[in-house]
């Protein structure tokens, strides 16, 4: 069995050794990819994150208009609770606010009747509803256009910056990605070429499909594991980059921690799998068919 | 020479009227029935496109037959799975006809990527290579690279890994097409040595010198059909025009005028297109 691993180890890394060059080009594309999809998917989920811990400050404000009777306004509020992106809807009755207001500031309301409207706070799961959850509730005859109010701009910007980063992340990772699955292709594709004696050897003895095969897969996943690990390095060396220019010019950041392990097993494992994926599309007919003449 | 040692018993390969067809026009094999017994020695002979090659990698499973059957040791090979062939060739040795030597590895490498190849272990490689190596008599240049070796110590080598899975089928493709008459005869002193250890042989070749100094069982083919069996111990010569066969003087006049350039010795006819063969053509007698 340890002769055998042996066998197709040495096999694999003899077409490593043999196509340098492939193999390079292969390995750092590889990297590249993984670093861009992996890096802007992680400012992704930190800008995400970031949005999500703010979500106070991007709620929704909604007066009632005058003489809205109370059961109208419950109603609005069950309808509001059941539009999608909405997470909770706090229903603020005039009386209690104004019974707030002047426990808040007597001297300011003494002596006048109460001029607040009923009015409701709604928070959102996902920033990207505001908009629409603004636009309909501006419909309804109880509420008006004028009496809906969030920060709209601040939310546009924001879910623009995470649309902007996704699409980034995709296009340019997903290109990097195309690009490095070609070269490692390629490179399996060159071994089986420079390897066709050795394969046609094989088949003469009556090697099996895996004995021929594995060495070839093997090589496949070592370069996408390879990039994963490359991957890995300069996205730990860009985190602490980052992290050094924000602490130093923004004063912020100080306590995010690098998650070694899951990105080094995301990074790898990725890559890996990956590499393994292309080379298994590489090896495929004569390859395997047996042909010995 | 030695005569085979045909064994009784069930036939090592039999073929039951076995057609191949490439394409609707292109005929590998057409009908062809034959038997084989156990530690025969047999030349198959036929100009080029004769379908000597198709039953040849009929036998190794390259190709499938269009109709017909092909049994080894009484297994249909028809009905092999795919993943079962690399079991079926470690049941025979194959000669390519270009000997198939890896470059870059000396003659002892050769053969023990082979058995690694197919699953041996270093031990066994070890204790089994120079064991080989002496069997086909080439153990002196066991570090010699194959560039560095004569055609017939080439072929002894292409031999000596066709033995690594100790088969007791031995195929050879034109193993003496590329060698002089010297080197010749010493391939097929040693294909007769394991033959008379109980191989069964089968050598397809244009060479009629060859043949017919060995005196084996000939089948002789013919735009795909058996046009004639030679039993071996009967003088054989060609059913076929012998203008299309490379004769010993043609290959000793050639070597006189060109030296060392005699690989392609054969002045090979081009065959007839298969469409324009008749059926009386081919049901032309076979001479026994």
């Amino acid at each position: 069995m340890l002769d055998r691993i042996e066998f197709l180890l040495s096999e694999a890394f003899v077409s490593l050794g043999r196509n340098k060059w492939m193999t390079f080009a292969a390995v750092t594309t590889c990297a590249m990819a993984l670093l861009i999809l992996g890096g802007l998917g992680f400012a992704y989920i930190k800008i995400d994150q970031f949005a999500q811990s703010l979500p106070s400050k991007f709620e929704i404000s909604v007066f009632f208009r005058d003489k809205v009777p109370a059961d109208d306004a419950k109603r609005v509020v069950a309808e509001t609770l059941k539009m999608e992106g909405v997470d909770n809807v706090r229903f603020l009755p005039k009386d209690v606010q104004w019974e707030v207001l002047k426990k808040e500031q007597p001297e300011l309301t003494q002596g006048i009747p109460n001029p607040l409207p009923d009015s409701m706070r709604i928070r959102l799961k996902d920033l990207a509803a505001a908009p629409n959850v603004a636009k309909e509730l501006a419909k309804k005859p109880e509420i008006g256009g004028e009496n809906v109010k969030y920060l709209a701009k601040e939310q546009e910007l924001l879910t623009t910056a995470l649309g902007a980063v996704r699409l980034l992340g995709l296009a340019l990772g997903g290109l990097m990605l195309i690009t490095s699955g070609v070269l490692i292709y390629n490179a399996i594709r060159l071994t089986v070429v420079a390897r066709r004696r050795e394969h046609r050897i094989m088949h003469l003895v009556g090697a099996n499909q895996a004995t021929v095969a594995l060495p070839l897969l093997l090589e496949g996943f070592v370069q996408g594991l390879l990039g994963g690990l490359i991957a890995f390095f300069a996205f730990w060396g860009s985190f602490a980059v980052v992290r050094a220019l924000m602490i130093s010019t923004l004063q912020v950041g100080g306590t995010e921690v690098f998650p070694i392990t899951s990105s080094l097993f995301g990074f790898v494992a990725a890559g890996g799998v990956y590499g393994l994926i292309c080379s298994l599309l590489a090896v495929r007919g004569k390859t395997l068919k047996g042909a010995i003449g | 020479m030695s005569m085979a040692r045909a064994e009784n018993g069930p036939p090592h390969l039999a073929f039951d009227r076995v057609e191949v067809y490439y394409s609707a026009l292109v005929a590998g094999l057409k009908g062809v029935s034959l038997s084989v017994n156990r530690g025969e020695f047999v030349f198959l002979c036929g100009q080029t496109g004769s379908g000597k090659s198709t039953l040849l990698k009929l036998i190794t499973r390259e190709v499938r037959e269009t109709s017909g059957k092909v049994s080894l040791l009484g297994r249909d090979l028809g009905e092999l799975p795919d993943r079962e062939i690399p079991y079926l060739r470690r049941q025979m040795g194959i000669v390519p006809q270009d000997y198939g030597l890896l470059p870059n590895k000396k003659v002892w490498e050769n053969v023990a990527y082979a058995m690694r190849a197919v699953d041996r272990s270093k031990r066994e490689v070890r204790q089994r290579v120079p064991q080989i190596l002496e069997q086909v008599n080439i153990m002196h240049r066991a570090d010699a690279f194959p560039s560095e070796l004569s055609g017939g110590e080439q072929q002894r080598v292409a031999i000596a890994r066709a033995l690594i899975n100790d088969p007791p089928l031995l195929i050879a493709d034109e193993p003496t097409g590329n060698l002089d008459p010297t080197h010749s005869a010493e391939i097929m002193a040693l294909l007769s040595r394991l033959n008379e250890q109980g191989t069964t042989i089968i050598v397809a070749t244009h060479d009629i010198p060859i043949v017919q100094r060995l005196q084996q069982r000939v089948i002789e083919l013919e735009f795909g059909a058996i046009v004639g069996d030679t039993a071996a111990g009967d003088t054989w010569s060609p059913n076929i025009s012998a203008a299309e066969y490379t004769t010993f003087e043609e290959k000793e006049s050639e070597w006189a005028t060109e030296g060392d350039d005699f690989e392609i010795y054969l002045d090979e006819p081009q065959p007839e297109p298969v469409a324009e063969v008749s059926d009386t053509d081919e049901e032309e007698t076979p001479r026994a």
